[in-house]
């Protein structure tokens, strides 16, 4: 009998422990939704309490000041992220900075972060994809394309039309309006919905970088046509340009990811006028996928010819970039396609090394008569958007007026705002980062040059102010920042963009920049990896008959349901 | 294995040596590459000069991480969480293990128990339910969240069953006899006896701590509170090239100095390259030990 309660007993403890411990969760978590529904509820409180307010202070005077400092100062909350460019002064974050500061002192905005998370792209990404599934919005908060669509569409977000035209100022309606197609995709049912993006075309399109040291050298002429080009690729592999008496030299760079910002063959593609993963008119008028092209092959069949001939790394396949950028700061490799930065990385590695290395850019060479265009997709990606029911729903106008004012405008302070002894303040602010040039980079170089020639810097902006003084720096023998004066200098990247791809229109723009459509949605992470298989082994080799059989797969495989979407959204646009 | 002298038998010999040897020098070139890129001078580095020597040899690198903040930070903070978290874990395991590796006619819910744990090795709820969960909790932003949701894992204490199985019966009669209750039996008796187990069971659980970055990203609201994994893993991530800016352009440069990433990799690998070597002995023998049962 004893020992039969003795059984019982064990048996029964660990399972009332469980009980216990199951209960104790389950209490926790009512505990928590019990909390929220108490948050939500005084929320909505005091959101009818501002509603009020609100409407008889418009019945008594029906003009509002949209700069009326908040008394008492309000909080709203919100989420960033940082990465290793974020620098701090001792005892500051992106808790209390000078933005941060002024925030409460000069608009009554105390900002809170609910969380920082370390990591600008995938990280924050998961981060808010939890945060929005588990329900735990903050009034104001940054969202990519996919979740701004979805969000939208589950009427989550607060429209923000009718405050950006109450409370916006000149400067803030200028910078909205002035990227019609960033303005476009911030948009929802002809509702604007978050504060979009600055619209930049120029800084993706890919240029021509090239060893001028070398093309002296072997006193070749300069890349005008695609012929040229090649020739140039030929002489840069054979001819050993370093003089060290190995054939250890490239012509043309190349990673695994066939096109990026470094290297970038589409850029060489362009030559051939294909664009890869952009959409681009047709004759008739509809939108198709440049990967799909006729012209896409035969650029494609020149690409295999040139790593047949040594030209490209025979081991790009397996290098990313900042693998293949190695080759190019190690003096091997003559040319390759990128962006406008380029020169400040990898360019600048391998200048600091070698005292003889210079590169210059050139617009796309073409292959036949007609002028190559520089493809450029301006990914709009960064939305900043109000939680629906936020109580203060026009305080990231606010905020927003706030930057523009204390960067670009006329009461701009840089030294506290901008960069403070070399720390780049202008970080910490919300809506920072890409988010801050009215005119674009296009407009930063002209204004540098016009500073240069003139030998004064009294009228540039902080931005340009720090340019001009490292190109000072450089014209005065400092090669550590050759990188920023090929970038903005005579002769730069903005140089050949302003004369090239702006002026001279030479720019084949995206023209799909709609949020992702179902189909994307569903099906572009296998299509993407179809057209870099199927491209790679191109043009490592494999028959080029393939690329009719790629073609087929593509629309086989979701490709043909995704251009009718693009095509549908293109019609109602 | 007995030694064969006739030829073939050497020829195997050697051709085994030969392929084992190649086998672990495959596994060495990595880390020592990475140990020479730490030491070499950050051009080098950059132009990919450097394989298995440095070139350049400097320490800049080293001086620099150690007066990071971020990294020692970092790494203060994985530490108390491998000691908070091995604790917790094997405490749990000890005391699981113990009722569970008691026959069905002494604990007569024991099957049922059993399958309770094991099924959470077979279904989880999946990332955002476990997001949910921990946050109602609220655990998030704290050292526990990192330890509490893993506190019980059910393959060790399936591992360590099996071992408290393994030991003779008779023992624990004895004790019983002698008046001894579980309590004393469990730490008097089986604990003392598995101690094979119970350090590789240690070495399991603290490798896993050390080694897990996702959930301090996930779970912890400010960098500030991040292990060292976590923190890593945004310092070695490659950045994506086709999104760059011309204010990422200028830090790209910086933030992609190989030296400094290397000796940041090298510096968090250390601690358990260190433990290793101690523990390992036990390793083989313990994993082996619990497996078969008479």
């Amino acid at each position: 009998m004893n020992k039969r309660r003795n059984k019982w007993a064990t048996a029964a403890v660990p399972g009332l422990l469980l009980l216990a411990m199951t209960t104790a969760a389950c209490g926790g978590g009512n505990n928590g939704n019990n909390a929220n529904a108490g948050g939500n509820g005084d929320k909505n409180a005091s959101n009818a309490a501002a509603n009020q307010t609100a409407n008889n202070g418009a019945a008594d005077a029906p003009t509002v000041d949209p700069n009326a400092k908040y008394d008492p100062p309000i909080e709203v909350t919100t989420v960033r992220y940082t990465d290793s460019s974020f620098k701090f002064k001792d005892g500051e974050s992106l808790d209390n900075n000078a933005w941060t500061k002024a925030y409460e002192s000069e608009l009554g905005i105390k900002v809170k972060n609910k969380w920082v998370v370390n990591g600008e792209g995938n990280q924050y990404n998961q981060k808010i994809n939890l945060t929005i599934t588990s329900g735990d919005l903050p009034d104001m908060f940054m969202v990519d394309a996919k979740q701004f669509r979805d969000l939208a569409e589950a009427g989550k977000l607060e429209d923000l039309t009718a405050l950006v035209d109450q409370y916006g100022s000149p400067l803030t309606k200028e910078m909205i309006d002035r990227g019609v197609n960033a303005k476009a995709a911030a948009s929802y049912d002809g509702k604007l919905y978050a504060i979009p993006p600055a619209e930049d075309y120029f800084g993706g399109a890919p240029l021509l970088w090239v060893r001028a040291d070398w093309m002296k050298k072997l006193s070749l002429p300069e890349p005008k046509t695609m012929d040229d080009f090649v020739k140039i690729a030929e002489a840069f592999t054979k001819q050993d340009p370093d003089g060290n008496g190995k054939p250890d030299t490239y012509g043309l760079a190349a990673s695994k990811d066939v096109i990026s910002g470094y290297p970038d063959l589409s850029g060489f593609m362009n030559g051939f006028h294909a664009y890869m993963n952009i959409w681009v008119k047709d004759a008739s008028g509809k939108l198709v996928n440049g990967n799909v092209q006729p012209e896409m092959k035969t650029a494609l069949a020149k690409l295999q010819e040139l790593y047949k001939d040594g030209v490209i790394d025979k081991e790009f396949g397996i290098k990313d970039g900042g693998k293949a950028a190695e080759l190019q700061t190690a003096g091997k490799v003559g040319m390759n396609f990128g962006a406008m930065w380029n020169p400040l990385w990898p360019l600048q590695d391998g200048v600091t090394k070698d005292p003889n290395a210079e590169w210059t850019p050139y617009p796309i060479p073409s292959v036949d008569g007609t002028p190559a265009k520089a493809q450029s997709s301006a990914d709009f990606n960064a939305f900043w958007v109000v939680k629906k029911g936020a109580a203060h729903p026009e305080a990231i106008v606010k905020l927003f007026n706030f930057y523009n004012e204390k960067i670009v405008g006329e009461s701009a302070e840089p030294a506290v705002y901008h960069t403070d002894n070399g720390i780049e303040v202008f970080k910490y602010a919300l809506m920072a980062g890409g988010f801050g040039t009215p005119q674009g980079l296009l407009t930063v170089h002209k204004n540098v040059m016009d500073a240069l020639s003139a030998g004064d810097a009294a009228k540039l902006t902080p931005e340009e102010k720090s340019y001009f003084d490292k190109i000072k720096l450089f014209q005065g023998g400092d090669r550590t920042n050759w990188g920023t004066n090929k970038v903005f200098g005579e002769n730069g990247s903005w140089a050949v963009i302003g004369a090239s791809y702006s002026d001279g229109g030479l720019l084949m723009k995206n023209e799909f920049f709609g949020p992702p459509t179902p189909g994307m949605t569903e099906k572009r992470a296998i299509l993407d990896k179809l057209v870099l298989e199927s491209f790679t082994k191109i043009i490592l080799g494999a028959p080029i008959g393939d690329f009719d059989k790629f073609v087929e797969n593509w629309n086989k495989l979701g490709g043909e349901q995704i251009t009718q979407e693009v095509n549908d959204w293109y019609g109602s646009k | 294995m007995v030694h064969s002298s006739t030829l073939p038998g050497r020829l195997f010999r050697a051709a085994n040596a030969f392929f084992l040897l190649a086998l672990a020098l495959l596994c060495l070139f990595p880390l020592v590459n990475v140990l020479a890129v730490s030491f070499s001078s950050s051009t080098a580095a950059s132009a990919g000069m450097v394989k298995l020597w440095p070139v350049g040899f400097n320490l800049a690198s080293y001086r620099f991480v150690l007066q990071k903040p971020e990294f020692m930070r970092a790494l203060f903070i994985s530490l108390e969480r491998v000691s908070l978290g091995t604790a917790v874990n094997m405490l749990l395991t000890v005391t699981l293990a113990y009722p569970l590796a008691k026959e069905s006619v002494k604990f007569r819910g024991r099957t049922f128990y059993v399958w309770f744990f094991v099924l959470t090795m077979l279904v989880s709820g999946g990332l955002i339910p476990w997001y949910m969960v921990i946050k109602s909790a609220g655990l998030l932003d704290s050292i526990w969240a990192l330890i509490l949701p893993g506190a019980v894992n059910v393959y060790n204490a399936v591992l360590l069953l099996n071992f408290f199985r393994g030991l003779p019966k008779e023992l624990e009669e004895a004790a019983f006899v002698d008046g001894a209750g579980h309590w004393t039996i469990l730490w008097r008796i089986f604990v003392p006896l598995s101690m094979p187990a119970l350090a590789t069971l240690i070495l399991f659980t603290m490798v896993g701590h050390w080694n897990s970055w996702f959930d301090g990203m996930i779970l912890m609201n400010t960098p500030e509170h991040y292990p060292l994994q976590s923190y890593l893993q945004t310092v070695v991530i490659s950045h994506d090239l086709s999104l760059v800016t011309m204010s990422d352009a200028s830090s790209l440069a910086e933030v992609s100095d190989r030296t400094m990433k290397s000796a940041q990799i090298f510096l968090a690998a250390l601690p358990i390259l260190c433990v290793y070597p101690f523990l390992q002995r036990f390793f083989i023998k313990g994993v082996v030990l619990g497996s078969v049962k008479e």
